[in-house]
């Protein structure tokens, strides 16, 4: 057996590829389906839409083209436009680890927000505006948009994990009293 | 009515932050050849294989089923992989179960490991991209929520990282040995995710976990004394949707309320007589009380506050020191079930829980969706 640390084996021969650097870098065509497409160029405009489900009234922000809940199909017609305004439901604040590819290197937001008119969260959006021991649950905030020239959709992706990051920078507190817990605690994901 | 199942054999490795100086094949044929020897068993016993593991992308090895076969035995052999994200040790447990309950197979092993030194699991989890929350940032919101709904003081969570430190002093095969721990080292410990600090949190581990399961036949002969699989339920939800409570999950709820009937349990509290359940960070230990109907809601930290959990409690969870105290992903479920297992059947040494006959193991994984349940008694009926 050979020794992994140094790669010493019994006939001297040196082994210095037995941890092996590998990194790949693969670029993916994400074909948008239509209900996301629209959202995207909705969203490069400034606008935030989603899709109210015809059976149960939810609404889905991004529109999914579908509402999970009652297992219905929502298209265009079912569209309709939120606030850039909502309420923080959730948060942490996380310090990053590192890892090949992390830029982040201090403590950041991880928050989700309830759009006004949505049923759903915007999810791992950052907070700025408010010192991280000041956050809460029920604080009201609005988007800090790019400037339109700086938009883009590099962070959109119809498999999860996505975000809204290169279009909405952050959301900032709007200043008004906090939303009672009502409005947040069925929606701290 | 299906065919009883019993547990007759249990291995584990050592949990450990990197095993060098074995293969992944290695690491998993240790943990198998163990539960083998206690089953007094062969591999050419075994009618099928059951496997599992988290995300492929955790170690960079894609589909790495493809080539255990042959050093799990599994040759000319049913070998499947089962896949429910943190869940999954759970989880292959109880397909592996299945197999026997269903008659289809007689005897089968069931396997579950990471090697979390090959890759890293932070890269994994962020799909490679930058500003990655890991594990603990995605639970933390709703571990926060938990808190300010229960009104629990800050010290709950201090308390279960202690305790199961402590525990895991007893369990030779546990990863961390911190001798020394105290709620004022947990609490001055860095704050890595607000709410939770770095000794709230798990380690990442290597290791491997297997199980030998037979129909009932294969239970009466085993050598040392079986646990019997008294009921098993498995639930998934969708991660999120308008209105899911992610800090009580409904799929978590629905699972243990299941296994329980399943079981004839009608007061969980007071007829399980050891648990241990998936907690890899401090506050999962009451969030499951109360997810799992063991403890009302807002009583959960009441009960760890009370210390009734801990070994010598009325209540104890995790006495092996649980996934806190080791993690390999993959293998974290099932060594939920092998520890309840080895409770039941009276063999789990130093950290043996007197008497104990009937047995709670829970694993849970992905954005707290998948949940497996099992009781394990040490009577068939």
């Amino acid at each position: 057996m050979s020794d992994a640390t140094t790669g010493a084996t019994t006939t001297g021969t040196a082994k210095q590829h037995l941890v092996m650097e590998h990194l790949v870098s693969l670029t993916y065509r994400d074909a948008l389906p239509p209900s996301l497409d629209r959202f995207v160029d909705r969203l490069l405009e400034g606008h935030i839409v989603g899709h109210r489900c015809p059976s149960c009234s939810r609404v889905y922000v991004p529109p999914r083209g579908y509402c999970p809940m009652c297992v219905v199909p929502t298209a265009a017609d079912h569209e309709v436009e939120v606030s850039d305004r909502g309420i923080l439901t959730g948060f942490t604040v996380i310090t990053p680890i590192a890892y090949y590819g992390q830029q982040e290197t201090e403590p950041f937001v991880h928050a989700s927000v309830r759009l006004d008119g949505a049923d759903t969260t915007l999810v791992g959006v950052e907070i700025t505006g408010v010192p991280h021991d000041e956050l809460r649950m029920g604080l009201r905030v609005k988007a800090v948009w790019k400037p339109e020239s700086e938009r883009s959709t590099e962070g959109i992706s119809s498999r999860g994990w996505g975000g809204v990051s290169s279009v909405i920078d952050s959301f900032e507190p709007t200043g008004e009293p906090d939303a009672p817990p009502d409005e947040y605690r069925d929606h701290v994901f | 009515m299906a065919e009883r199942c019993a547990v007759v054999g249990v291995g584990q490795t050592h949990f450990t932050k990197r095993r060098d100086d074995v293969s992944m094949p290695g690491l998993l044929r240790e943990a198998v050849d163990r539960a083998l020897d206690d089953a007094e068993l062969t591999l050419a016993d075994i009618d099928a294989v059951v496997i599992g593991k988290a995300p492929d992308a955790f170690e960079g090895i894609v589909q790495p089923e493809l080539f255990l076969a042959d050093a799990l035995g599994a040759a000319g052999k049913p070998l499947m992989r089962v896949h429910t994200a943190g869940s999954v040790g759970g989880s292959t447990v109880l397909v592996a179960a299945h197999l026997v309950q269903s008659r289809i197979h007689r005897r089968v092993l069931a396997v579950a490991w990471e090697k979390q030194s090959e890759g890293n699991a932070q890269w994994g989890l962020a799909g490679g991209r930058s500003g990655g929350i890991g594990a603990g940032g995605a639970f933390a919101p709703w571990i926060r929520a938990y808190i300010q709904r229960s009104q629990a003081p800050e010290y709950i969570g201090w308390m279960v990282a202690v305790k199961d430190r402590l525990n895991a002093l007893k369990n030779p095969y546990a990863h961390l040995r911190i001798a020394d721990i105290t709620l004022e080292k947990v609490k001055e410990s860095p704050m890595l995710w607000d709410p939770l600090r770095f000794l709230e949190s798990c380690p990442s581990s290597d290791g491997a976990c297997a199980v030998v399961l037979t129909d009932e036949a294969g239970g009466r002969r085993a050598p040392r004394p079986p646990a019997w699989i008294a009921a098993t339920a498995m639930r998934s939800e969708l991660g999120q949707f308008p209105g899911r409570d992610p800090v009580r999950p409904q799929a978590g709820v629905e699972c243990s309320a299941d296994v329980y009937r399943l079981a004839g349990i009608t007061d969980p509290r007071r007829q399980i007589d050891v648990a241990e359940l998936y907690v890899p960070f401090s506050w999962y230990e009451p969030m499951w009380l109360e997810g799992h109907d063991i403890a009302g809601p807002g009583e959960g930290w009441k009960i760890v506050d009370a210390g009734e959990t801990e070994m010598g409690g009325a209540f104890p969870v995790n006495p092996s020191g649980g996934v806190l105290s080791s993690n390999a992903i993959g293998a974290s479920g099932m060594v939920r079930f092998a520890e309840a297992a080895l409770q039941v059947r009276g063999l789990a040494g130093e950290h043996q829980v007197d008497g104990a006959r009937t047995a709670l193991a829970q694993a849970y994984g992905g954005a707290a969706q998948y949940f497996a349940l099992g009781i394990l008694r040490s009577d068939p009926d």
